[in-house]
């Protein structure tokens, strides 16, 4: 309705500005090219003023929530600590893995060659030998080299931990330039944290997964876990 | 192929560095050494004591890339042998590490067998030129 209404309003000065035209009036004419032209400029002030009071009451409802001053300063930096925390956890435990595969690779060696040099030795020792040994000694040259390939696979697949690693570390770059955006959000819109603390999104969780850091709230060592335990009576 | 040949395997994940020591050291070469980034590995390499370079791509300060085009432009090292093992396996990459002079790439994950392979045809190439 307002639309139509300021239309008919330009359309009653466009044709008085015609007629003061033709009639020559161009001082009247002048009058009414204002006129047009600020009613034009009226109407975008006003949509200027809406989008500013628009944007404003956005920026004055972000600076009340809490819950992006925790986002922003606690849960993606959270969220890249635990990420490294995986990386670390896979990497020790390839780790332990390769000790392990590298430990008994030698030995799985020295089976197959000493198996293999003994039932040659009893071969040609005077009086033979029981049949029983030569087979046993066969399926000792058979396992161990069977072993050493399965163990050649074990090693293999510790590989898992510098791909998964690798897309990790990518990951944790990415949350850090998010966080970096949103650190920078929350101090533009003069977010300040309340004095409380700060719900999480999480809240209603009771289990916070694995310690992924130091931290005096946290027990990472079983040593601790029996201390604590201890004092209180177990 | 000499077997005592004098290698070095540049990684920055340690798990990686030690999988393929001990794959060379299952094909028998059991003199290797190892660097965790293209900055370590490249004052190593200028000493000339290797034989052969196996890096990776993706490394924090210095990439594979790099510590290959340094190789190629130092007139004392530019016939160092280089084989990529890396998880880098887009098509322009590979063209990329082709054209700084690399003599063999593995994409990982990759297998004992294609790292045998591998090291055997770049020296069977190698063997053929001189």
């Amino acid at each position: 309705m307002a639309q139509s209404a300021k239309h008919i309003d330009s359309l009653v000065l466009a044709r008085r500005l015609v007629d003061a035209i033709e009639a020559g009036d161009s001082h009247h004419a002048d009058d009414l090219i204002k006129a047009l032209h600020d009613g034009r400029f009226d109407a975008l002030y006003k949509e200027i003023g809406k989008l500013t009071r628009d944007v404003h009451d956005t920026f004055a409802n972000l600076a009340g929530d809490q819950r992006l001053v925790s986002l922003a300063h606690r849960q993606m930096p959270d969220a890249r600590e635990r990420l490294r925390y995986v990386v670390e956890q896979t990497e020790q435990a390839a780790d332990r893995t390769l000790t392990a595969v590298e430990h008994m690779m030698p030995m799985a060696d020295r089976l197959v060659q000493r198996a293999s040099a003994l039932r040659d030795g009893l071969k040609s020792a005077p009086g033979g030998c029981d049949a029983r040994v030569f087979d046993f000694l066969d399926i000792v040259e058979h396992d161990g080299r069977k072993l050493r390939s399965s163990l050649s696979e074990v090693l293999m697949a510790q590989e898992y931990q510098d791909l998964t690693g690798q897309v990790i570390r990518r990951t944790i770059d990415l949350v850090g330039q998010v966080e970096e955006k949103l650190v920078e959000l929350v101090s533009a819109c003069g977010v300040v944290a309340s004095g409380g603390q700060v719900s999480s999104v999480t809240s209603s969780a009771t289990s916070f997964g694995p310690a992924v850091r130091e931290d005096d709230k946290l027990l990472s060592r079983q040593a601790d876990v029996d201390e604590l335990l201890a004092n209180l009576g177990f | 192929m000499d077997k005592g040949m004098k290698i070095l395997v540049v990684d920055d994940f340690a798990t990686m560095r030690r999988i393929i020591r001990n794959l060379l050291r299952d094909l028998g070469f059991n003199n290797s050494e190892e660097a965790d980034d293209g900055v370590t590995a490249l004052p190593m390499v200028k000493t000339g004591r290797y034989d052969f370079l196996i890096t990776d791509w993706n490394m924090p300060l210095m990439e594979g890339i790099d510590l290959v085009r340094s190789i190629r432009a130092n007139a004392e090292l530019r016939d160092l042998p280089i084989l990529m093992v890396t998880a880098e396996a887009r098509r322009e990459q590979i063209v990329a590490a082709a054209e700084a002079g690399v003599n063999g790439y593995i994409v990982k994950p990759f297998t004992a067998q294609t790292l045998e392979q591998k090291i055997a045809k770049i020296f069977e190439r190698l063997g053929a030129a001189a």
